[in-house]
């Protein structure tokens, strides 16, 4: 009886564990599957996509232009050409004579720009191209197109942080150099190694804790795939399931990429080092086919602990640990003795931890917004799309220098700005416009795209202070003109039942002043007192125009620049002024291709008239008295000895410095704060100004030295030194020109001197003479 | 004896030996006037000569090069050109013509229209080139009413 009963009952535990096994089974097939569809969709997105480029704008050369020869040298280096020293130049080569430069261009064939290669000198007078001739043909050329400068290669949306490199452009040392360092079995094991876990597991045991990994490639890969590190018995259970689904996925050679691209290898402040195309810039300032085999070495023995063995923390630590690692090369026949003894004798030479830089970062960003806007993930993820784009790289790495160099200058000038942390340092932001097209030349969105990737130009929304006021007189201008006077005592408004007296800047000052000076000296009472003659509700309708994208409310303070913007809408709307009245769209992408080379996306000049060509060129006379006279007059003794318009502004208690300046070519803002709002005791003359300075003195290319144009629309009129009435010749002492819009022109003459009777006059001598 | 004695009359020959010299030195000195203030620099630069005629003997070159493109039907290809002379001379009249010719055949008369008044603006009054603006003026006055 008893017999049959447990017969029964171990017949139903049979069945009961086949059922439970074939479930649990089922259950972890399931999971399995479930994983693997994850895994996949984590780490596929970069197999070998077919990388999409961008490219900065080509490059126009013509005779007449002005040349900086040191950044055109290194533009030529940065586009491939190797320089000699003698004038034998073959193809991709060039030279540089004392006034000529001799440029032996390369066959260029890219979706947007086909060329042959042929010879061609370039002839200087000072630094003024002479004459641009092509050496084949023995023929002047009226102009010469320099091919565009790849920026950044990049795999989709999310993947252009990051340097991505495909297994077709890995140096074998480095594969040779992470395989001895991690995983020398890679090729051969299945996910997991036995002998590495053995050693592992004896290690552990030994020091009784789960120390060592025992890691493959791919159980690294799998480490990864979680967000936080645990070491417990589950953990490695699933990251050992991982890992054998990897390992069914994908072959060796995709896990390897996915590898080299994933690894975590250091950190640069906020940013973390992922991959070793982001690796090999950031140590070595090179692209990772230029890596020498000892850098791979270096590279290969970071991963254990990259922040122990980098040689931006302890030089010598990473010298031993490259030493290791080429040992272990040696002992695995990856390179010889010989190759081994010389690779440990070469010092490790670093970019340096400043110089690591991706190419106009910020300006990248901006453009895959763009991009992110204009297409789905699929389109953009897919492969080969080649962008152009508007940046001009001399531009942008002048904009960079000057504001690197500029900011230093400052905290060294006034070191109670110096801050500790790199996060809260000084910052800054470039930009760098042409205002008849809209192109964005140049985007330099902060101090340092590592330490804060957030763009200041695009993003920051800062009290323009007095930047602000050539629109308010844009709107004055439909009622007054340059020389109508204002009021610049003190005077008080009632503003929502409180008193709001508004304060000029300088201590001494006129009381009462032209519109002109009022602008050129930025004095806030006088604009105050014409904003509100003007009518604020109609400076606020004005203002709609120029689609700021940040709104703006019926305040006197709205004169004096208390509204915030974003500093791109800023030069937008700055762009006005030197295109007779015309506002564009800023431009940064010009034109994108499919893999199969058709144009999938074309951007052109998007214009729509604002205002009249008149008033914006009396914006532009007013803007150039500030630069002559007025607030911007450093200018002068920097040597800028052609027509600029500009505008300083400072905001309370100096939390912003701002200077836009522009000529008819090209315009350009600059901003300096700090990102918390604290004051950095300094004005838009002295912090903003400088760097704007330094940024045009190395693009003399981009200034054609002309005057700003005077529409037909404009009248010239002498007007009275003294009255700021139409002058008269026969009582008046002295005058100037004005302009005026013809439909304003002032007919009041001179009242002052002609009632004036003699003994007036013997009055205003005597005066005269005690003043 | 007492005329060369006086210093008036030396302060005129060394002026016009300067003049000379100045003249002599084959570059054209260039002016600008600044207006509403006395006693500011008035800015000399000494430039090549024809400096501006080189920059828009390129400007122009881009032109022509747009134009063909123009006449080939080649829109797109033709504003980018046009666009890229507009840089490096923004005075060149032809090129915002040129731009409202394109956009007009494009269909798009808005941007036609603004194109067309900024080649007002730039175009030599009673020119050849003038009187096509004009025209332009109206055929694009025409086509925005016949779209509305």
């Amino acid at each position: 009886m008893k017999f049959s009963i447990l017969k029964r009952m171990g017949k139903l535990f049979l069945k009961l564990l086949l059922f439970s096994a074939i479930c649990l089974f089922v259950l972890f097939s399931v999971y399995t599957v479930y994983l693997s569809l994850k895994i996949e969709n984590r780490f596929s997105g970069r197999r070998w996509n077919i990388p999409s480029k961008v490219y900065s704008d080509k490059m126009l050369i013509f005779p007449g232009q002005k040349m900086n020869r040191d950044y055109f040298k290194k533009k030529l280096i940065r586009l491939g050409y190797k320089e000699l020293d003698t004038k034998n130049i073959e193809k991709g080569e060039f030279f540089f004579g004392e006034t000529t430069i001799d440029v032996f261009l390369k066959d260029i064939i890219l979706s947007d720009f086909v060329r042959s290669a042929f010879p061609v000198q370039i002839e200087f007078y000072e630094n003024i191209i002479t004459d641009v001739k092509n050496q084949f043909q023995q023929k002047a050329l009226p102009f010469l197109e320099i091919e565009p400068e790849e920026l950044m290669l990049f795999f989709g949306p999310e993947r252009e942080r990051r340097n991505v490199v495909s297994i077709r452009n890995i140096p074998e040392s480095l594969i040779h150099a992470v395989l001895s360092a991690e995983d020398r079995r890679f090729y051969s094991h299945w996910g997991v190694d036995p002998a590495g876990l053995i050693r592992a597991f004896y290690k552990n045991l030994k020091h009784k804790t789960i120390k060592q990994g025992g890691s493959t490639l791919t159980q690294q890969l799998s480490k990864n795939y979680f967000l936080t590190p645990e070491r417990t018995i589950t953990r490695k259970l699933k990251e050992l399931l991982i890992s054998l689904i990897i390992e069914g996925l994908f072959d060796k050679d995709e896990i390897l990429e996915i590898y080299l691209n994933e690894i975590y290898l250091g950190q640069n402040g906020s940013v973390a080092i992922n991959g070793f195309g982001e690796a090999a810039l950031f140590y070595f300032g090179k692209e990772i086919s230029d890596l020498s085999l000892h850098e791979c070495a270096v590279l290969a023995g970071l991963i254990k602990a990259p922040n122990s063995y980098s040689p931006y923390v302890n030089i010598d630590r990473c010298k031993k640990r490259r030493d290791a690692i080429l040992n272990l090369m040696y002992q695995n026949g990856y390179i010889s003795e010989a190759v081994l003894i010389t690779s440990a004798e070469l010092p490790i030479e670093t970019a340096g931890f400043r110089t690591y830089g991706r190419k106009a970062p910020y300006f990248m960003d901006y453009l895959s917004r763009q991009l992110r806007a204009l297409y789905p993930s699929s389109v953009l993820n897919n492969e080969g799309l080649t962008i152009y784009t508007t940046l001009d790289m001399d531009v942008q790495i002048a904009a960079e220098k000057a504001l690197e160099n500029g900011l230093e200058r400052l905290e060294n000038a006034i070191p109670s700005l110096k801050r500790e942390t790199p996060v809260k340092k000084l910052q800054g932001a470039v930009i760098v416009v042409q205002p008849r097209t809209g192109n964005i030349l140049a985007m330099v969105g902060g101090r340092n795209y590592g330490v804060s990737q957030f763009n200041r130009i695009t993003d920051a929304i800062r009290q323009p202070g007095s930047a602000f006021k050539p629109f308010i007189l844009l709107s004055a201008l439909d009622i007054f003109n340059v020389t109508t006077e204002f009021n610049n005592t003190s005077l008080s408004y009632k503003v929502d039942g409180s008193k709001w007296t508004p304060k000029n800047f300088s201590k001494e000052y006129p009381h009462k002043v032209s519109m002109r000076e009022a602008l050129s000296k930025s004095y806030n009472i006088a604009i105050v007192d014409l904003a509100m003659k003007t009518g604020i509700e109609k400076i606020v309708q004005d203002l709609s125009k120029f689609e700021f994208s940040t709104p703006f409310y019926e305040y006197p303070s709205l004169a004096l620049g208390a509204y915030e913007v974003k500093p791109i809408d800023l030069a937008r709307a700055y762009c006005v002024f030197p295109s007779d009245g015309v506002l564009s769209s800023p431009l940064s992408i010009k034109r994108v291709f499919d893999e199969n080379g058709e144009t999938i996306e074309r951007r052109h000049m998007d214009i729509s008239t604002i205002t009249t060509p008149e008033k914006s060129f009396l914006i532009n006379s007013m803007l150039q008295s500030v630069v002559s006279d007025g607030t911007a007059k450093y200018l002068k003794t920097l040597g800028f000895h052609f027509p600029i318009a500009g505008k300083t502004g400072t905001t309370n208690n100096s939390k912003d410095a701002w200077f836009v300046g522009y000529t008819p070519d090209i315009l350009a803002l600059v901003w300096v704060g700090f990102d918390n709002g604290n004051t950095i005791h300094s004005t838009g003359s002295s912090a903003a100004l400088p760097i704007w300075a330094d940024l045009i003195k190395d693009i003399p290319a981009f200034v054609s030295g002309k005057p700003f144009k005077i529409p037909a629309g404009i009248v010239k009129k002498k007007i009275c030194l003294k009255s700021r009435q139409l002058f008269n010749k026969s009582a008046c002492e002295d005058f100037i020109e004005e302009v005026f819009l013809v439909e304003n022109v002032p007919s009041q003459k001179c009242r002052k001197h002609v009632q004036q009777g003699t003994f007036d006059k013997l009055i205003d001598r005597i005066k005269k003479i005690v003043r | 004896m007492k005329i060369i004695q006086s210093p008036n009359v030396i302060i005129f020959f060394v002026f016009l030996f300067l003049h000379a010299t100045m003249g002599c030195s084959g570059l054209p000195n260039r002016s600008y006037k600044l207006y509403g203030k006395k006693n500011v620099d008035v800015y000399e630069e000494n430039i090549t000569p024809d400096e501006n005629n080189l920059r828009m003997i390129a400007s122009l070159k881009l032109t022509d090069q747009g134009k063909q493109l123009l006449a080939e039907g080649r829109y797109e290809d033709a504003i980018s050109i046009f666009e890229r002379s507009i840089n490096i001379n923004s005075e060149n009249g032809k090129n915002y013509y040129f731009l409202a010719e394109a956009w007009l055949k494009k269909g798009n008369a808005a941007l036609a229209e603004e194109f067309n008044r900024l080649a007002a603006l730039y175009v030599k009054h009673g020119s050849e080139l003038s009187k096509q603006v004009n025209n332009q003026k109206y055929e694009i006055k025409k086509n925005k009413t016949e779209q509305e």
